[in-house]
C-alpha cells in the first residue's frame, strides 16, 4: 500500500478549513483510514460501509481442451482450511466455478490464491456447431474462375498475448444499494449491463466510475488495458455485493494468460485467381474472403464462470469483413458468424486486424506467386487513387532494399490498410448509409518493415520501420512507442503457457529505427471536404488505422527475409528457425529422421536408435567463434537464466579457477571425472564448436571429436530442453569470456576407459526425446517439471543410479542417493522430513536457502540455490509446485506447524534424559548458535529438531557439516558455520553426532558405524 | 584459503579496502589490519562470544565470519559505539556497575546487550539472560554483568526518552542492584581496566 500523497502540500490551516469534507479527510488520514472512504464521481466523498478496502485475487479453473474446444474445468471443492493460517485472509468466495480468495492486503491475497486447495473436474468436450457462412456481399461470380491460377490461403489472429510485468485491476463497493465501479472500461454501457445481469441489481444501479478518482488515496494506479480491465471489473463487483465491502481485484499475468487463451483465435481464408487477358494486371478476377470468428463467445469470466447468461453477447456485435483495397472482377465476403453486417468494420473492430494481417499476408503471397514485384503488383490493383499515392511514396522513401550476407537474412515488407474510421456507435438507429459515411471518414495506414533474422537461431529484428497515413500529423506523442510495443508484441513468445518461457526475456525489442511519414510530408493530405469533424482526441491517437498494417508488414519482410511464410502472429524465433530446418534439403533428411525419432514414430526409431548405438561418432568439423554481437540482448539473457537453472558453473568452476573454465574433480564411484572448460577459448574451451557440434554434446553425450561423454555430464537431463532454450545457452556460453584453461584429463580404470562402450549405455539408458508437456497438468507444473528434468538436473543427484551410473526409474525416481561425499535426499515419498515438506516450505528453501522447518542448504545444494537466486519468483514456485507432486501428501500449514512444535518438544524431554561429556560437547560448540531459545545472532538459526539430516537414516550429511562447516551459504543472510575439523578428533565428532541422533530425533534408530564415517568423510572420500 | 583480492568493509561508519583473502575471519581483518582491538580472540569457533562485533546492528561472532561474505552490511564494533567523552548507555552502564573482572569476555557482554537492546530496548531479566547464554566469563563475574545489562535498560531508555523530547524526566533508578542484593551506589569513577576495557581505547593514567 502506497501512503497518500502529501496532502501536505496545502497549508495546514487550509487543511483545518475542509477538515469537515471527506476530501481532506481522505488526504490527511492514515493509509487505513484513506482506502475506507471512496469518493463518488461527483467529487464528495463517502464512507463505504466503514470498513477498509479489501485486496481480492481470483483463482481460474485450469483450461482442458485446445481451440475450440478449450473449456475451464469444474469446481468440485474448495479447501477453505488450506488458507486460514495465512495472516491477513478474510474470506474464500466460491460461487460456480468462480473462486477468489480476499485479504486485508493484495500481497496476503496473492500468496493465498497460490497455496488456496481446489479440486476440479474436466468437462467433457462440446460438440463443435456446424459453421455456416453469411454472405456480406457478393459481386460477380466467384466460384467460376479456373483453378488453375487461383490461390488459396488461410491465416490466423490469435488473441495477443499480456506483454511481460502486465496486470489489470478495478475496484467495486456497494454505496447504498448501488454498486460502483471503478474500471477503465472500453465499453462502460456494456460493462454495465453485463454486471446488473451478474449481481442481479437493475442497470441503473450499477454505475462505472473513473478509476483515476482512486489515485490520490493511496490506492494502486489503475492499471491494465481494456479488455481485461473489464475483467478485474466484474470479479471485483461479484465480491463486493457477495462481502458487502469494497473489494479491489488485481489480475496478475496468469489470469491475462487465461482470458487471453479463451478468447482463441480468429481464421480468415482468402482465395483468388489472376484474370487472364488485357486486365491481368489490374484486377484479380474471382477474390473471395471468408472469416471464422473465434469459436469462443467473449463472455467476461465472472459471468461465464458464476454461470451466468451474458446480455450483450446474446445480442452479439454483428460481425463484419473487410472489404480487399484491391481490384476484382468478382468479391465475395462471407463470415460464419452467426450475425453479419453488411457494413465494412470500423478502426477499433476487434476482427480487423486480424482481416488486414490476411489480406496483406495474401496479396504478398500472390504477388510472388504471379514472379511479381509485391509494391509493384499492388500499386496495380489498387482502386483508391490516394492509397496507392501513400504506397508509392512509402516506396520512394524507402530506398534500395537491404541485402543479406553470410551472418543475417535481411528482407522488407509492405502492407497497407485502408479503414473506415466512422464512430458506428454514433449511429445507433444504422440509419446511415456505409458507403456514405466510407466517403467522408476514412483513412489509410501504410508500413514498410525491414527486418533481420538469424538463420542459426530464427530470431528476428526488426531493423527499420516506415509508417505512413494520410490522415493528419503522426509525430505525436505516444505513437513511436506504439509502434515499438506493436512490432514487440508480433515478435514476443507465445503465451507462457509454455513450459520453457523466461519471463525476463519476454521484454521484446523496439525497431532499429522508425521513421513516420506524415500526409503533409507525402502531399496525400485529405482535401478539406474530406477531414474530420472535430474528435476529443486526435484522429489516430497511437492505436486505430495506424497501427494495422504492421502484423502484415513485418510477416512480408520475413517472407523475403527468409522464404518462410508465417501465417499468424507471434513470429517467434523458433517457429522460423523451425521453418528453415524444413527448408533445408539435405541437411533436413537427418534432423527430419531425428525429429522422427524423437517423436517415437516406429520406423524411424528403429533407424534413430541404430545411429545412437553407433560406438564412434563423426566429428563435427570445428568453427570459427561466433561474433560477440551476433545474438541479442533478450537471447542472451535467457541463455544466463538457462545457465542458471542448469547449474552450468557450479561444476564447470573450480574453487580458485575462472568461472565456467572447468577443471573440478567430480567423484564417482567408477573414479574421478574432471568437469571440461566450457568458455568460448578456441583451443582449451568449446570456442570451435558449432552450434550443432553443442547440441549434440547437449542432447546426446558426444563430444564435438565425436568421442562418447561420460554421463556425469547430465546429457540426459540436457536432453530436455527446448530449442530455444538451447540455442539462447550457446548464445550465451559462446559470449562469456574465453579463458584458456586445460582441464586435467579423465582417466578413468579398465572397463570404465572404455569411452565407445557408452554407446550401448546410451542405448539403454538414455532418452534424447525433448520434453513433453503434460497437458493434464497446469502450466505451472509443467514448466516445474521443465525445469526440474531438464536444465535443472535434479535427478542426477537425487535419484539413485545403477551399478552402470544410470539413474533408476519408476518408484526410485528422486528416492535420494550420494554425491560427492553428501546424501541427496529423497524428494519423493521417501522424504525423510520429519515435519513434510509444503510447496512453500520447498519454494523458501530453494529461493532463500533456508526453510525454518527443514534446515539451510549446503553442501553441494548450497551453490545450486545460488546459482536458483538468477530465475524469476515464479520458476522458483513452478519448481516448488512440480516437486511437491512427489512428495508426501504435504500437511496444511497449521498441521506443519503443530509438528514442528511437537518435535520441539519431544526433543526438549529428550535433553533431560542425556548426559555426559557428548552434552558438554554440544553445549561448547553447537548450543551458543542452535540452542532453543538462545540469543539472536546475525544469520538463521536452524532448529535441530526439525533438521532433515538429523532423521536421516545416513549421519553423512550431519558430519560433513560438523567437520567443515558451512562456509559458502547459499546466501550471505543465512549466516556461517565453522568447521570442528581441527578442533574435535573422530572420536569425538562421532559422540556428538550420536547424542544429536538421540537428542533430535529420538524416535530414530542410533546411527551404526559413526566413528568409520568421520574418518572416511575427514578423509574426503565418498560413500 | 583463496587467494588474496581487494574487499570493501563498512566498519564503524567508515569504508576500507583491504587485500584480504575472502576466507579471512572477520576478527583478523579488525584486529590485525585495522587495529580495532575491542573484540577478542577467544576460542575461533563462534562458541565464547568474546569476538561479538554488530553487523547491520545484529549481534555476530566476528571469528566466523569469512570477510569475503559481508558485502556492503556495517560492521560496528565496540570502538564505534562510543568514547570515554560520549560512551553509549550499555558502555556507561558496565562503568557505572563495574561489571567486570579480567574484562576478557566484556566486549562481547556489552555488543550482545546493545544488540538487544537495538532489538528491544525495554528488555526484561529473562530477556537478558536469554540474549547472554552463549557469551561464556571464566572468573565469575556474572550477577554484575546482568546488573550492568540491566542499568543498561534503564539508561537506553532515557537516552530514548531525551531524544524523543528536549527535556526528558529521568525514570527512578534502581542503579546497580544485582539479582540477590542491593549493591553499593554508583562509584564516582570508574576504575582505569574497566574503563579502558569498556571503551576499547587508550589506557587512562590517573
Amino acid at each position: 500500500m502506497t501512503t497518500p500523497p502529501p496532502a501536505t502540500a496545502s497549508p495546514p490551516d487550509e487543511s483545518a478549513a475542509n477538515a469537515g469534507t471527506a476530501a481532506s479527510a481522505l488526504v490527511a488520514g492514515s493509509p487505513g483510514a484513506a482506502i475506507a472512504a471512496i469518493p463518488f464521481a461527483g467529487g464528495s466523498a463517502e464512507h463505504v460501509g466503514g470498513s477498509g478496502l479489501l485486496h481480492a485475487r481470483v483463482v481460474r479453473p485450469p483450461l482442458d481442451g485446445e481451440g475450440a474446444s478449450l473449456r475451464p474445468r469444474r469446481l468440485l471443492a474448495v479447501e477453505a482450511a488450506s488458507v486460514a493460517a495465512i495472516e491477513g485472509v478474510v474470506d474464500v468466495v466460491a460461487r460456480g466455478d468462480f473462486v477468489a480468495v480476499v485479504a486485508t492486503t493484495t500481497e496476503a491475497a496473492t500468496r493465498a490464491a497460490r497455496q488456496l486447495k481446489a479440486r476440479w473436474e474436466s468437462r467433457p468436450a462440446p460438440q463443435p456447431l456446424p459453421a455456416r457462412e453469411n454472405v456480406v456481399y457478393e459481386h460477380g461470380d466467384t466460384a467460376a474462375a479456373s483453378a488453375a491460377n487461383k490461390l488459396s490461403r488461410s491465416y490466423r489472429w490469435p488473441a495477443l498475448p499480456p506483454l511481460a510485468e502486465e496486470s489489470a485491476n478495478a475496484c467495486a463497493a456497494l454505496v447504498d444499494g448501488e454498486l460502483h465501479l471503478w474500471a477503465r472500461a472500453r465499453a462502460p454501457r456494456a460493462l454495465t449491463l453485463e454486471i446488473a445481469a451478474l449481481t442481479g441489481l437493475p442497470p441503473a444501479r450499477v454505475q462505472v466510475l473513473d478509476p483515476a478518482a482512486l489515485a490520490p488515496q493511496g490506492l494502486p494506479a489503475p492499471a491494465g488495458r481494456s479488455p481485461w480491465t473489464e475483467h478485474a471489473a466484474a470479479d471485483a463487483a461479484l465480491l463486493a455485493q457477495r462481502l458487502g465491502r469494497p473489494v479491489l481485484v488485481t489480475l496478475g499475468q496468469a489470469e491475462l494468460r487465461w482470458s487471453a487463451a479463451l478468447a482463441g483465435a480468429q481464421e480468415s481464408r482468402i482465395e483468388a485467381a489472376d484474370e487472364a487477358g488485357p486486365d491481368a494486371a489490374a484486377r484479380f478476377a474471382s477474390y473471395r474472403h471468408t472469416t471464422l470468428p473465434p469459436a469462443q463467445t467473449p463472455l467476461l469470466p465472472a459471468l461465464r464462470l458464476a454461470g451466468v447468461g451474458s446480455p450483450t453477447a446474446e445480442a452479439a456485435q454483428p460481425a463484419t469483413v473487410l472489404p480487399p483495397p484491391y481490384r476484382a472482377a468478382a468479391l465475395r465476403l462471407a463470415s460464419t458468424a452467426a450475425v453479419v453486417s453488411p457494413r465494412p468494420p470500423a478502426a477499433h473492430d476487434p476482427g480487423l486486424p486480424g482481416q488486414v494481417f490476411a489480406q496483406e499476408s495474401f496479396i504478398d503471397e500472390a504477388a510472388r506467386a504471379a514472379g511479381a514485384d509485391p509494391l509493384a503488383y499492388r500499386l496495380q490493383r489498387l482502386e483508391d487513387e490516394r492509397g496507392a499515392t501513400l504506397l508509392r511514396r512509402l516506396g520512394e522513401q524507402a530506398g534500395p532494399a537491404p541485402a543479406s550476407d553470410d551472418a543475417l537474412l535481411r528482407g522488407r515488407g509492405y502492407a497497407c490498410a485502408h479503414v473506415s474510421e466512422a464512430a458506428w456507435e454514433n449511429d445507433p438507429q444504422h440509419t446511415l448509409d456505409a458507403a456514405a459515411i466510407d466517403a467522408h471518414k476514412d483513412a489509410w495506414a501504410a508500413w514498410m518493415a525491414e527486418v533481420a533474422v538469424d538463420p542459426r537461431s530464427g530470431e528476428v529484428a526488426v531493423s527499420r520501420v516506415l509508417v505512413g497515413s494520410d490522415a493528419g500529423a503522426l509525430d505525436h506523442g505516444g505513437m513511436r512507442q506504439a509502434i515499438a510495443d506493436t512490432t514487440g508484441r508480433l515478435l514476443s513468445a507465445e503465451p507462457a503457457t509454455a513450459f520453457d518461457d523466461w519471463p525476463a526475456t519476454a521484454v521484446p525489442a523496439a525497431p532499429g529505427e522508425i521513421a513516420l511519414l506524415n500526409a503533409a510530408l507525402l502531399g496525400t493530405e485529405p482535401p478539406a471536404a474530406q477531414s474530420l469533424p472535430a474528435m476529443p482526441e486526435p484522429r489516430l491517437a497511437g492505436t486505430g488505422a495506424t497501427l494495422l498494417p504492421a502484423a502484415a508488414a513485418v510477416a512480408n519482410a520475413i517472407h523475403d527475409a527468409t522464404g518462410v511464410r508465417l501465417d499468424a502472429p507471434p513470429f517467434t524465433a523458433e517457429r522460423i528457425r523451425l521453418a528453415l530446418e524444413a527448408r533445408n534439403g539435405a541437411a533436413v533428411k537427418a534432423s527430419n529422421k531425428r525429429k522422427l525419432g524423437w517423436l517415437g514414430a516406429a520406423a524411424a526409431a528403429a533407424a534413430a536408435t541404430l545411429a545412437t548405438a553407433l560406438p564412434w561418432r563423426a566429428p563435427i568439423a570445428p568453427v570459427a567463434p561466433p561474433a560477440a554481437d551476433l545474438y541479442s540482448a533478450a537471447t542472451l539473457a535467457r541463455g544466463e537464466l538457462v545457465a542458471a537453472a542448469g547449474d552450468c558453473a557450479v561444476c564447470h568452476t573450480t574453487a580458485d579457477g575462472a568461472p565456467l573454465a572447468g577443471g573440478l574433480a567430480l567423484e564417482t564411484p567408477f573414479g574421478i571425472i574432471y568437469t571440461t572448460n566450457i568458455t568460448p577459448d578456441p583451443e582449451t574451451g568449446i570456442g570451435n564448436w558449432s552450434y550443432a557440434a553443442f547440441e549434440r554434446a547437449m542432447r546426446h553425450g558426444i563430444h564435438r571429436d565425436g568421442r562418447h561423454l561420460y554421463p556425469a555430464f547430465p546429457y540426459t537431463a540436457y536432453a530436455k530442453l527446448s530449442a530455444d532454450d538451447m540455442q539462447a545457452l550457446y548464445a550465451w556460453l559462446m559470449a562469456q569470456p574465453a579463458v584458456k584453461a586445460k582441464a586435467p584429463e579423465t582417466r578413468l580404470a579398465f572397463p570404465y576407459s572404455l569411452r565407445p562402450a557408452l554407446a550401448g549405455w546410451k542405448l539403454l539408458y538414455h532418452d534424447p526425446s525433448p520434453f513433453q508437456p503434460d497437458p493434464a497438468r497446469s502450466a505451472e507444473w509443467n514448466r516445474g517439471a521443465y525445469l526440474v528434468e531438464g536444465a535443472g538436473h535434479c535427478g542426477a543427484c537425487h535419484t539413485p543410479r545403477n551399478a552402470l551410473g544410470a539413474e533408476k526409474s519408476g518408484e526410485h525416481r528422486y528416492a535420494g542417493a550420494f554425491a560427492e561425499g553428501w546424501e541427496a535426499p529423497p524428494l519423493n515419498a521417501l522424504s525423510h522430513a520429519p515435519v513434510p515438506w509444503t510447496e512453500s516450505a520447498l519454494y523458501d528453501y530453494l529461493r532463500h536457502g533456508y526453510s525454518p522447518q527443514h534446515g539451510v542448504a549446503s553442501g553441494p545444494m548450497a551453490p545450486v540455490v545460488e546459482s536458483l537466486a538468477a530465475l524469476p519468483d515464479s520458476d522458483i514456485r513452478a519448481i516448488a509446485t512440480y516437486l511437491a507432486s512427489h512428495a508426501k501428501a504435504a500437511p496444511t500449514p497449521a498441521t506443519a506447524s503443530g509438528y514442528a512444535n511437537a518435535l520441539q518438544q519431544r526433543a526438549q524431554a529428550a535433553a533431560l534424559t542425556l548426559a555426559g561429556p557428548a552434552e558438554s560437547l554440544y553445549d561448547g560448540a553447537c548450543a551458543a548458535c542452535h540452542q532453543e531459545n538462545g540469543p539472536d545472532l546475525f544469520g538463521v538459526k536452524p532448529e535441530l529438531a526439525l533438521n532433515s539430516n538429523l532423521h536421516s537414516p545416513h549421519p553423512d550429511n550431519l558430519v560433513q557439516i560438523i567437520l567443515h562447516g558451512i562456509q559458502s551459504p547459499a546466501h550471505g543472510d543465512l549466516g556461517y558455520m565453522p568447521g570442528f575439523a581441527a578442533s574435535l578428533d573422530d572420536r569425538q565428532i562421532a559422540d556428538l553426532s550420536a547424542y544429536l541422533r538421540a537428542r533430535f530425533a529420538p524416535d530414530k534408530p542410533a546411527w551404526q558405524g559413526l566413528a568409520e564415517t568421520v574418518a572416511r568423510l575427514r578423509k574426503g572420500g565418498v560413500h | 584459503m583463496s587467494a588474496p583480492k581487494q574487499i570493501a568493509l563498512r566498519v564503524n561508519g567508515s569504508e576500507h579496502q583491504l587485500l584480504l583473502s575472502p576466507d579471512a575471519p572477520l576478527l583478523y581483518a579488525l584486529r590485525n589490519d585495522l587495529g580495532l582491538n575491542g573484540p577478542k580472540y577467544g576460542c575461533g569457533l563462534g562458541e565464547c562470544g568474546a569476538c561479538t562485533v554488530l553487523v547491520d546492528g545484529r549481534a555476530a561472532r566476528a571469528c566466523i565470519l569469512p570477510v569475503g561474505g559481508l558485502g556492503q552490511r556495517e560492521i560496528t564494533t565496540l570502538e564505534g559505539l562510543g568514547d570515554l567523552a560520549a560512551p553509549d548507555p550499555v558502555q556507561q552502564a558496565f562503568i557505572e556497575c563495574q561489571g567486570a573482572q579480567c574484562g576478557y569476555c566484556l566486549n562481547g557482554m556489552i555488543m550482545t546487550v546493545r544488540a538487544l537492546l537495538n532489538r528491544k530496548p525495554e528488555a526484561d531479566e529473562a530477556d537478558i539472560r536469554r540474549e547472554l547464554r552463549g557469551n561464556l566469563c571464566r572468573c565469575g563475574t556474572h550477577l554484575e554483568i546482568l546488573a550492568s545489562a540491566r542499568r543498561a535498560v534503564e539508561l537506553e531508555g532515557q537516552r530514548r526518552a531525551a531524544r524523543a523530547s528536549a527535556a526528558a524526566p529521568s525514570p527512578a533508578s534502581t542503579g546497580c542492584a544485582t539479582a540477590d542484593a542491593a549493591r553499593a551506589p554508583v562509584p564516582e569513577t570508574a576504575t582505569t581496566a574497566t574503563v579502558d576495557t569498556v571503551l576499547a581505547g587508550p589506557l587512562i593514567r590517573g
